[in-house]
């Protein structure tokens, strides 16, 4: 059933994936309701997904829905789905494959939109001689023992500083004043720079 | 803080980075677009970013959702529509207590974005798979609205090579200087700082190029 409510018009039908997609285990809901929710994740998950994968987009649309249909199965029916529960198990699914894909390295073999190959979300962030990629991969691992041993305020600001939020998101994500979260940057860099030294990097 | 960001966070921020996932530890992706996107409660969300010290795997995962973050309004129907109920209800009392005429067409009945985090990106303007040509090294990015730029160059081992001066242009060429310094073939790593005067600054995710 999912596979009919996901496919495009004019496209191939695909297989079920697994007997609980199959059309006699979805629950009560009317065929209308999954047409409506089928149309919705497939939304979801384009919006969010990469160039590079969109050929994949209906079958991380139609393993997006299975997780729902599974959930509205347990929940008899009675489980509402928002708009931001549909994005959310969307972007789940997306993740899944694009971290399936990195640890098997696959590589699309259609080229990508303009733009997208320098921020392919997997993409390693440097590919130097193996030399300094283990250098920095040292200064990587140093960071994050150092982190481990900071003051926690410290640390949940100082990281995700330095997964490249800016202070005031930083500072929202964490639900503190942005006065007090750039203190705490400021602060947890003078820490982190000194506990490097300490280990024998230079920051 | 609010001022240039000191010249070697981009080396941490990369070298933090270079730590990548090795897919054994669990992840729940869900909670995580939950806390980034924000509908857990503060002291859930400070539980799942504390949690990405220990675990690369849910580091990655954090960084993907920052990337892949969806057009803001889409996502946030139901928090929204909760806001927008307790505007209506605000507005009642008001016509109430103090009559209509306080209450003009003007208003704003938006509802308030209720997730703070920024959902501009600057992303790479570069065409796929370009090699920077020597003669013409000039990157280039798609900015966002009202922001001036400053352009960190890095050598894949994170030597940071130069730092540009603050320009609204949406691109930046390398120095004569930088170019000698940089291997025929070798890669550089590039990141672009937005700062949007009386808001907030954007950072790039880290690009990457060959040079030719």
């Amino acid at each position: 059933m999912l596979s009919r409510l996901m496919s495009e018009p004019g496209a191939p039908g695909k297989p079920d994936f697994s007997p609980v997609l199959a059309a006699d285990a979805v629950p009560a809901p009317s065929e209308s309701r999954w047409v409506e929710l089928a149309a919705m994740m497939a939304r979801a998950v384009r919006r969010q997904c990469p160039a590079w994968l969109a050929d994949q987009a209906q079958d991380i649309a139609q393993a997006a829905l299975a997780k729902v249909v599974a959930l509205d199965k347990t929940a008899e029916g009675k489980r509402p789905f928002t708009t931001f529960y549909l994005h959310k198990v969307a972007h789940s699914a997306l993740v899944d494959e694009i971290r399936r894909r990195k640890r098997r390295q696959e590589v699309s073999l259609e080229a990508p939109a303009e733009g997208e190959e320098e921020t392919r979300p997997f993409e390693p962030k440097a590919h130097g001689d193996p030399e300094s990629h283990a250098s920095y991969r040292q200064l990587g691992l140093a960071i994050r023992a150092c982190l481990a041993a900071a003051n926690r305020d410290r640390r949940l600001a100082l990281v995700l500083f330095l997964q490249g939020h800016s202070v005031p998101e930083a500072a929202r994500i964490l639900g503190w004043d942005v006065k007090r979260t750039e203190n705490l940057v400021y602060r947890g860099l003078a820490d982190l720079r000194q506990c490097l030294l300490n280990k024998g990097h230079r920051p | 803080m609010s001022g240039k960001e000191p010249e070697d966070v981009a080396r941490l921020r990369a070298a933090f980075e270079s730590i990548e996932g090795d897919g054994q530890q669990r992840v729940d992706a869900e909670r995580i677009f939950e806390a980034l996107h924000g509908t857990l409660d503060p002291e859930d969300r400070r539980a799942v970013v504390d949690e990405l010290v220990s675990n690369s795997d849910a580091a990655e995962v954090w960084r993907l959702a920052r990337e892949m973050d969806p057009e803001p309004g889409e996502q946030r129907s139901e928090p929204a529509r909760n806001w927008r109920w307790l505007a209506v209800a605000a507005g009642v009392v008001l016509a109430v207590g103090i009559g209509w005429q306080f209450i003009g067409p003007g208003r704003d009945t938006t509802a308030p974005v209720y997730r703070g985090v920024e959902s501009r990106s600057i992303t790479s303007a570069l065409p796929p798979e370009a090699t920077l040509p020597r003669a013409q090294p000039v990157l280039r990015w798609n900015g966002v609205p009202g922001a001036r730029y400053r352009v960190r160059v890095l050598t894949s081992d994170l030597e940071v090579l130069e730092v540009s001066a603050e320009s609204d242009v949406v691109e930046y060429r390398l120095s004569d200087e930088t170019m000698r310094r940089i291997a025929a073939g070798s890669y550089i790593l590039w990141q672009v700082e937005g700062r949007i005067p009386g808001d907030t600054v954007i950072v790039s995710p880290t690009f990457r190029v060959r040079v030719d």
